[in-house]
């Protein structure tokens, strides 16, 4: 039996293609929660990735009559990691706020003066030195780690978001985890017993 | 029970895809064995775990606001559905294209000129100049016309010889439309100069249009770049 779900993400995009402004914001509706928290954690700063999901979307929308075939996820996602690319480039090109100047220093914002809306497993200071760690790695390995271990994605998929063969999202995955799995060790007293390596 | 050889351990990148439960077949069966056997190995696996669960752990930072698009946001200046490609995208390619077929009608024509000048290696215009130059000295030379196509050149020693032999009443130096050869003398001349003027005005108008194609080009890809650089700009 087809999951309906599918059927109605089949149905809107075949519309969105005819130019079908409502169907395209279905569509909307259904990925801004991925795009925005891929934007957040590919750039590490809230406004920042607000403005480069809407570029995103809106790239998306200009872009769609070229998408062939169903793999409407993937397809997404890439423009919204191209979104991010440009969005950081414009950002370094002028670092007048202080923000700026902390995300071009590969910093993500420090802890949230507001509390996420979503319960989170990890806090305060483990979690802003993770998001530290992963806005220090090289671009690419950063994004094949978020799409992996954050969003849920399985390696098919990356390669297709990236653009590239399944050994090389596995070594990226690789040398991203290696890079992350030395941070953390420093910090080992910080983290749960259900994130600790076993003695 | 270890991994291939006794003293060597699985790659990173074996125990990472093995964690994310990409590894296949025999390799899946060997890391499986071979963590069960090697302490060194479980240790940096768990630790790759733990940094996957962190990540994993982080929070999902939720839309702060919708990112429907407007009608005003979705449609590009001038009203078109935004998907479809305007004309000017396909601008740069055609005067590609138009450069590359009028270059290659250039090199194409470029040898046959050369070897109507008797393999000599002279450039067309180089032929033409020393033409024109013979025309101008007012000599008959009804025959060399007739045997040879228009870019056809006299040998140098021919040449040399001339002055001398055709008794021409004028410096050779001054070239004077008033007080040139006689009209049997200069028709064929005449004729030979007319046919390299042909040839020279249809490589210049070629050349002319080469050089407007690839204008073209350069112009398009500036004209359809730009938007992008300027917002990169001053966004």
């Amino acid at each position: 039996m087809l999951n309906p779900a599918l059927t109605d993400e089949a149905q809107l995009l075949q519309r969105a293609r005819r130019a079908d402004l409502a169907a395209f914001n279905e569509l909307v509706t259904a990925y801004e929660s991925l795009v925005y928290n891929l934007c957040y954690r590919l750039l590490g700063q809230r406004q920042a990735a607000e403005d480069a999901a809407q570029e995103a979307f809106i790239a998306a929308w200009r872009g769609i009559g070229g998408l062939r075939g169903d793999a409407f996820r993937p397809w997404l996602l890439r423009i919204a990691a191209n979104a991010c690319r440009d969005e950081q480039r414009r950002r370094a090109r002028r670092p007048t706020a202080s923000l700026d100047v902390a995300l071009e220093a590969g910093l993500p914002e420090p802890a949230d003066p507001a509390p996420l809306p979503e319960a989170s497993a990890l806090q305060g200071e483990l979690r802003w030195r993770l998001e530290r760690a992963l806005a220090g790695l090289p671009a690419e390995q950063r994004l094949a780690l978020v799409l992996c271990d954050v969003e849920g994605l399985d390696y098919s998929e990356i390669a297709t978001v990236m653009k590239t063969s399944l050994g090389t999202v596995k070594s990226r995955i690789a040398r991203g985890r290696g890079r992350l799995r030395q941070a953390l060790a420093a910090e080992r007293e910080l983290l749960p017993g259900r994130f600790r390596p076993e003695e | 029970m270890f991994w291939r050889r006794r003293d060597e351990h699985p790659r990173v990148d074996d125990l990472s895809a093995y964690l994310d439960g990409e590894l296949r077949g025999r390799r899946q069966g060997e890391v499986a064995v071979h963590l069960d056997a090697c302490e060194w190995c479980r240790v940096l696996f768990e630790e790759l775990r733990g940094a996957k669960a962190a990540l994993a752990g982080l929070p999902r930072v939720g839309a702060p606001r919708s990112f429907r698009l407007a009608p005003e946001r979705a449609y590009v200046p001038g009203g078109r559905p935004p998907q479809r490609r305007s004309v000017l995208a396909y601008a740069p390619a055609v005067a590609l294209s138009l450069f590359v077929a009028l270059l290659a009608v250039d090199l194409a024509t470029l040898p046959r000129d050369d070897a109507g000048a008797g393999g000599a290696a002279l450039s067309s215009d180089a032929a033409a100049e020393k033409q024109a130059a013979e025309a101008f000295r007012g000599e008959g030379r009804s025959a060399a016309d007739e045997s040879a196509p228009g870019l056809a050149i006299t040998p140098p020693a021919t040449g040399q010889t001339r002055p001398e032999a055709a008794g021409a009443p004028l410096p050779t130096e001054m070239p004077a439309p008033n007080t040139g050869p006689g009209p049997e003398a200069s028709a064929p001349s005449e004729r030979a100069v007319h046919q390299l003027g042909e040839e020279e005005s249809s490589r210049l108008w070629l050349r002319l249009l080469e050089a407007a194609a690839g204008a073209a080009f350069v112009a398009s890809v500036f004209v359809l770049t730009w938007p992008r650089i300027k917002g990169g700009v001053k966004r």
